[in-house]
């Protein structure tokens, strides 16, 4: 189910808007540069991963850094890596200099053999954010795109609240795999078969594929992501390859200096965000380790 | 008929052919396999493997890619151990004083330095069973259909990094090796810590993000240098 339904005509209608007023400027001096993927250069996309970052990423800091600007710059480019033969993927890279961020898309078009599976995006989906290598000029392997500043913070703070979540069938994935994993923990937490598990689900991003779960009786923050579209049924037959689990009694920090080298501990306020997104956005589910027993689900229960 | 001794068991030879046509077939299909966890190249070939993205899964780009990405694994294991640079100890860039990589894998003193990877109560290295059920889980699809794909080249490239490395040591060359400067600071070159490149992760105290321009965004994970000059 998608909460957003009833409001996508509203949205897509200030999109529209916001796209009359998006300016795109060729890299200086570079006619020969390779034109990026059309998708990445419309505004409704680069708000999408705008609000990504808003809610995934940025802090407060950084939104006061950017307030008084009158427009918003994006730098798009596309990227094009070596791939393995027959992979028609198109990847794709957006930095945003004024918060120094860059951001690297992917479109994943490939064959898996051993599995008979196509791996087969229909949006470009973030693969990656990283901070503080945003050149001081445009690169002329990029196009920029320039969007109102003030439409886009206006967007973001309407939306800030926004909650997209998941479909019934990915709900049940995502409840199995629960299970699969409470029977596999011995569901330490209650120490006793049979009890109701409670998790958190984070809302889902349009532009990644990959979600946050607190298992709250279980202590843990599962990392779910995949190349795969989360909603595909095909991603969670091979469930193995994409859940990290972080243990949150044993693997936060206050800071990385506490254990520095290691890429075990996430640091508390890494984990502060995903419990914000998880508890305060999220939906609620009760999940019985047995399979034949009810559950249920509860959305934005916590707000 | 007549019967030959095999191993203390007695065959008819025609018999003995087929045991031995079945047995190539059975060994025709295993197109990759891990020494055990409990073996140096075993344990070191579960890191590498465990650390990339295989098809399918996030931030996959290609095998060439993840392949490279062990190498650096395994370079910045090595550089922990051999090329710690002036001004630092090794328990401040690695978190453990030794000349053993599996200690370097698994740290010491509580600070586990790969999540997975550690040494358990009575002593013995052991990972976290999610880590070998993807470890079978990709040795399954390595060794189902009719020929090797790209999983049984990855598989196979893990454990042939990892056991080169306990014969040899390393060969080939380290990409990050020459770096001397990230943007304004000077750094040491050789990478010391990589990290899965989830949000923004980052480790802490004199690291240095290799940024992605110097190819320090690899195969799904992002590798750091060392400042020069220590904090």
């Amino acid at each position: 189910m998608n909460m957003r339904q009833p409001n996508l005509f509203v949205y897509s209608t200030v999109l529209a808007v916001l796209l009359a007023a998006c300016r795109t400027a060729p890299p200086p001096g570079a006619a020969s540069a390779p034109v990026p993927p059309p998708e990445l250069l419309q505004s409704s996309y680069l708000f999408e991963v705008a609000r990504h970052l808003y809610r995934w990423h940025l802090d407060e800091s950084e939104v006061e850094s950017v307030v008084g600007a009158k427009r918003s710059e994006f730098w798009v480019r596309g990227l094009h890596p070596e791939l393995d033969p027959g992979d028609l993927s198109l990847m794709g890279e957006i930095l945003m200099p004024q918060l120094n961020l860059s951001v690297r898309v992917k479109k994943a078009d490939y064959a898996i053999e051993e599995l008979g599976a196509t791996v087969k995006s229909q949006d470009f989906k973030i693969i990656q954010v990283a901070r503080g290598h945003v050149p001081a000029r445009r690169p002329s392997s990029c196009v920029a795109v320039e969007v109102d500043f003030n439409e886009m913070r206006d967007y973001l703070f309407r939306t800030r609240n926004q909650q997209d979540y998941a479909g019934p069938a990915l709900l049940e994935r995502l409840r199995e795999a629960l299970r699969k994993q409470a029977a596999k923990e011995r569901v330490v937490a209650t120490n006793a078969a049979g009890v109701e598990q409670i998790i958190h689900l984070a809302p889902l991003s349009p532009v990644a594929n990959e979600t946050w779960v607190f298992w709250e009786t279980g202590r843990k923050l599962l990392y779910f992501a995949s190349d795969i579209d989360l909603a595909n049924p095909a991603v969670w037959e091979h469930e193995a390859l994409m859940v990290r689990i972080y243990d949150l009694d044993q693997q936060v920090v206050v800071s990385h200096e506490e254990a520095p080298g290691s890429n075990r501990f996430l640091t508390r306020d890494q984990v502060g965000r995903a419990l914000f997104n998880c508890l305060v956005f999220g939906q609620r589910m009760t999940v019985m380790p047995s399979a034949a027993s009810g559950s249920g689900v509860t959305q934005g229960a916590n707000r | 008929m007549r019967f030959t001794r095999f191993s203390g068991c007695k065959l008819s030879l025609p018999l003995l052919a087929a045991a031995v046509m079945a047995a190539t077939a059975e060994a025709g299909t295993l197109f990759a396999r891990v020494e055990g966890a409990d073996t140096m190249p075993g344990y070191l070939a579960r890191l590498l493997i465990n650390e990339v993205p295989f098809p399918g899964e996030r931030a996959y780009e290609s095998e060439t890619s993840t392949k490279e990405a062990m190498r650096e694994i395994l370079w910045v294991l090595d550089s922990r151990i051999h090329r710690i640079p002036k001004g630092y100890t090794q328990r401040q860039v690695a978190g453990v004083r030794s000349k053993n990589v599996i200690d370097v894998i698994t740290g010491g003193g509580g600070r586990r330095q790969c999540e997975g990877f550690y040494q358990n109560a009575a002593g013995q290295f052991v990972t976290d069973a999610r880590v070998e059920e993807r470890l079978d889980y990709l040795l399954k699809i390595a060794n189902s259909g009719e020929k090797p794909g790209r999983f049984a080249a990855l598989l196979n490239h893990g454990q042939g990094l990892a056991r080169a490395y306990a014969e040899g040591g390393m060969e080939g060359a380290d990409r990050f090796a020459s770096l001397r400067r990230v943007g304004p600071i000077l750094v040491t070159g050789h990478a010391y810590s990589w990290m899965t490149d989830v949000g923004t992760f980052h480790p802490g105290g004199n690291f240095v993000t290799i940024p992605p321009s110097d190819g320090g965004a690899l195969g799904g994970n992002r590798f750091f240098t060392l400042r020069k000059s220590p904090k």
